[in-house]
């Protein structure tokens, strides 16, 4: 069986390299019986198409960023909720928690995925040193057309964006079309956007992933034991690329100080500010029926859960040390 | 039968069956083949979505059209004629650069010869140049221009382009850019020729006056800023290219049917709908030819392609003298609007593989093309040049074998020195 | 019928002026509110991609109308003479089966995004904005059909 899968990273970077060395495994550990043939580099179109693609059988997967699924599978939509994370650790403690569950929404769905690789968070990034809610409103910000989560965002923060596609982003840095963009680090320097930013405000907007899929009916006519090698196979993959991806975001992050891009703190007040707004989003869509109530406060608990360890680790911590002091 | 059809298909492409209709049922019969879907074709269809600057071609399709409805012509060689009558052979050179200027601006659809070569031929004659070279002057000048912003062409390999995985990236400024320089260099070459072949005679050269050129700038005030709003918009990226499509259109309503009042409110419609017509039968043949396009990638054919002309070809210099052979031969049969969409996904990649910019390849496939215009069985220049003129067909390609060589000049230049291209790129 | 076909196509050239002077208008919108105000519209793109769509769509069934698609003319020179009106309706006829086909396709494409229901812009689902396809092939095809009866009835009174 030949899988046809469509991603558009191109040929040659990272993620490709990767993909080929779990196909190239799959295939010899099936002894042939299972091949995946790559599309690279957006030749099969966006997301959309791919998924288009894909219903209509011509390709039987692909990679995918994000809430791209968003229609066919809404809780897929969680882990973009804007600002419920503050930090890698708090998300790698969720992912341990929920991912099981999401992976099984997703087959449930029609899609087997075999595991998440984050792409690092997403920044505001700008030309000037915003802080506060109301700096951002005055500054021409860039926002992909048509994406969901990112329109969820603008929405929330009555943020006044201009719509550009990808490739119209840079040349409208360059000459002051907009002046601020939302996007990962790493993203940052790929698309050379780098170069016309200054400042990078400290809080982390919106977590980026992407993931493999295969469809499901497609995917069920590979032999169950050559399922369980494709399984185990891509999940390993995905936990080295999400390793991996998260030592590349450190080091991105510390690209941009290189770069002499400047990181600004917000004051207390600004980040709760923040924080207070986002913290509607979620329970908003859940309101309207476009995520479970159950899994959201499922979401949460796990959250709180976090944060009172990561305190009480704090405060033993600042015991222990005032102890010594003692 | 799995050969048979697809050369049943050709061969009616060949004897008339309009080109998106061949195109497509080879992507349905390449596609039921290979066992896919047929959806699949609405899907593709479909992409033209994805592309961000399409909307360009139909906006600068209507500006076109706008402009060769109005006598911005008459006025444009007015101004030229004040500014560079002066220099020997100035009428010709006139020709040369207004034409370059016009075919930018109405895509090189034969609005060029239609409009100016029906007004410069005349007045190129009785200043005392040879007929015939008039004649190949005109006919010539009607594709020039095909690699100066915003010519369609131009445009139009830029959204296939980047619709294909290549490891060079390259932003469509670079591509509108590239194609400046090597557009002086036909423009100079063709103005030595001018100059050179007309030593003999006798014309009038017409001495430089401030005062006819202020006249001929004021007659033309209003259009006149349109060619640095469009080259300094593209250049600067201040706007985009559909913004800048959009301004133009707009513009040139306000101008030509308000201010010069030459175009009345009622024609709008009948323009606009001819304007679409022509960009619509356009676009059609690039919607399907992504399916085709998507189909190739499929079955990895660029690859295959790729490998059997390694087979043959190393290195890159011979790769080239075939790309231009091969490209010759096709601008004789083929338009360039087919030429592009069929030919373009197929050999950019195996190009691309031989170290080729994308950009440069761009522009060597549009100065083959442009040659195309002037070459049988299928050149657009010559029939338009015949059917306005009055000519036969032989006459005007007798006419323009001079002007055919200094383009090949031209044109191995351009293929052979990168940096006229890529001077800017980057 | 003739008369009936003339409307038609009045409508049809109608259609295609007024999308193009929404396209003309949703970019103006763009310039204007990014320019001066510093802002935009989310939808604003989609909408002008798709009548860009729609614009090739239709401005394909006027040309096919009007006799003005693009075409390679090499060998139709050997055809002789009095079989040319037949030549002609027979690449009528090709033509008008191949758009009924992908008429045919993209109709049950559509059906099915209609039953995904994807919303493209505001409240337009996707399928709406995709149903131009079938419409414009069916329409295509049709007057293909026409066109190819229209030649051989000229080939019959030639004859
Ligand atoms: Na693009
Ligand atoms: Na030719």
């Amino acid at each position: 069986v030949t899988l046809k899968v469509a991603t558009i990273s191109p040929e040659g970077s990272s993620w490709m390299k990767s993909m080929r060395a779990s196909a190239k495994e799959i295939e010899k550990k099936t002894e042939g019986r299972v091949k995946i043939k790559f599309y690279t580099g957006g030749v099969m179109g966006n997301d959309q198409a791919v998924l288009k693609k894909i219903r209509f059988r011509q390709l039987q997967g692909g990679a995918l960023t994000s809430s791209s699924l968003a229609n066919t599978y809404p809780d897929s939509q969680l882990y973009t909720l804007p600002m419920v994370f503050r930090d890698q650790e708090e998300i790698d403690y969720v992912r341990a928690k929920l991912d099981q569950e999401l992976l099984q929404g997703y087959e449930d769905n029609g899609f087997v995925v075999f595991g998440f690789a984050g792409g690092g968070f997403a920044y505001l990034m700008s030309k000037d040193p915003l802080k506060t809610i109301d700096d951002v409103r005055s500054h021409k910000v860039w926002i992909p057309s048509n994406d969901k989560a990112a329109s969820e965002i603008v929405k929330a923060f009555d943020i006044n964006p201009i719509p550009l596609s990808l490739g119209d982003v840079l040349p409208s840095l360059q000459t002051g079309i907009i002046d601020t963009v939302a996007t990962s680090p790493i993203a940052a320097i790929a698309l050379q956007w780098h170069t016309q930013v200054k400042y990078v405000i400290d809080l982390p907007i919106l977590y980026i992933y992407a993931y493999f899929t295969v469809e499901k009916k497609a995917f069920n006519k590979l032999k169950p034991d050559d399922q369980k090698i494709f399984k185990a196979v891509m999940t390993n993959t995905f936990r080295e690329i999400n390793e991996k991806n998260k030592t590349e975001n450190e080091a991105a992050k510390q690209a941009l100080v290189n770069f002499g891009i400047e990181y600004i703190q917000p004051a207390d007040v600004d980040r709760q500010a923040w924080y207070k707004i986002a913290a509607q989003v979620g329970p908003n869509m859940v309101e309207q029926g476009r995520i479970s109530a159950d899994l959201f406060a499922k979401l949460n608990q796990v959250i709180e859960e976090y944060r009172q360890q990561s305190n009480q680790t704090v405060n033993n911590a600042a015991t222990t040390q005032s102890t010594a002091s003692n | 039968m799995e050969w048979l059809l697809p050369v049943i298909i050709i061969l009616l492409g060949l004897s008339g069956l309009p080109l998106y209709i061949v195109i497509v049922s080879l992507a349905m019969w390449g596609f039921y083949l290979a066992e896919i879907d047929l959806f699949v074709i609405a899907i593709e269809i479909y992409r033209l979505t994805d592309i961000p600057i399409l909307s360009a071609l139909p906006l600068f399709t209507f500006a076109g059209y706008l402009l060769s409805e109005s006598k911005t012509s008459e006025r444009l060689v007015a101004v030229s004629k004040a500014l560079l009558g002066w220099l020997p052979a100035g009428l010709a050179i006139v020709t040369l650069l207004v034409s370059a200027i016009f075919t930018a601006f109405t895509g090189a659809t034969g609005a060029t010869i239609v409009a100016l070569g029906a007004l410069l031929y005349p007045a190129l004659v009785s200043e005392g140049y040879r007929e015939n070279f008039s004649l190949g002057l005109v006919t010539t000048s009607g594709s020039l221009g095909l690699l100066i912003p915003p010519a369609l062409p131009l445009i139009l390999y830029g959204v296939i382009a980047q619709q294909l995985d290549l490891e060079i990236q390259f932003t469509l400024q670079d591509l509108l850019v590239a194609g400046i320089i090597p557009a002086l260099l036909m423009v100079f070459l063709l103005s030595v020729w001018a100059v050179v072949s007309n030593r003999q005679q006798t014309s009038q050269r017409v001495s430089f006056s401030w005062q006819r050129l202020g006249q001929a700038a004021k007659q033309s005030a209003w259009e006149l800023p349109l060619v640095p709003l469009v080259l300094i918009g593209v250049y600067s990226g201040f706007f985009t290219l559909s913004e800048i499509a959009v301004i133009s259109c707009v513009y040139l309503i306000i101008v030509e049917v308000f201010v010069y009042k030459e175009i009345p409110v009622k024609r709008l419609t009948t323009i606009g709908s001819q304007a679409m017509v022509m960009s619509g039968g356009i676009m059609i043949v690039l919607a399907v030819s992504l399916a085709l396009a998507n189909w190739m990638v499929d079955q990895s054919l660029p690859q295959q392609l790729f490998e059997w002309t390694k087979q043959y070809v190393d290195d890159k210099l011979s790769f080239l003298i075939l790309l231009n052979i091969i490209l010759l031969v096709l601008g004789a049969v083929l338009d360039i609007f087919s030429a592009l969409v069929i030919m373009v996904p197929l050999i950019l990649p195996v190009a691309a593989s031989f170290g080729i910019h994308p950009v440069h390849l761009g522009i060597i496939f549009l100065a083959n093309m442009q040659i195309g215009y002037l070459t049988p069985p299928i050149g657009m220049n010559l029939f338009i040049a015949s059917y306005r003129f009055g000519k036969p067909i032989g006459e005007i390609f007798r006419s323009v074998v001079p002007f055919i060589l200094l383009l090949l000049l031209a044109l191995l230049m351009i293929t052979y020195i990168p940096q006229l291209s890529l001077m800017f790129v980057g | 019928m003739q008369r009936l076909l003339n409307q038609l196509h009045r409508i049809e050239q109608g259609i295609l002026w007024l999308m193009l002077v929404a396209l003309i208008a949703a970019g103006l919108l763009q310039v204007i509110l990014r320019n001066v105000f510093d802002t935009g519209i989310l939808w604003n793109e989609t909408l002008i991609r798709v009548l860009v769509l729609w614009l090739t769509l239709l401005g394909a069934l006027c040309a096919t109308v009007d006799n003005r698609h693009i075409k390679i003319n090499i060998f139709d020179r050997l055809i002789p003479k009095p079989f040319i009106s037949h030549w002609q309706s027979f690449l009528h006829l090709v033509s008008a089966s191949v758009c009924f086909l992908v008429a045919y396709y993209s109709f049950g494409f559509v059906l099915e995004e209609y039953s995904y229901g994807e919303i493209a812009f505001g409240v337009v689902p996707v399928w709406v904005t995709e149903s131009i396809i079938p419409i414009g092939f069916g329409l295509m095809g049709l007057r293909f059909a026409i066109q190819m009866v229209t030649c051989l009835t000229v080939s019959k009174e030639v004859n």
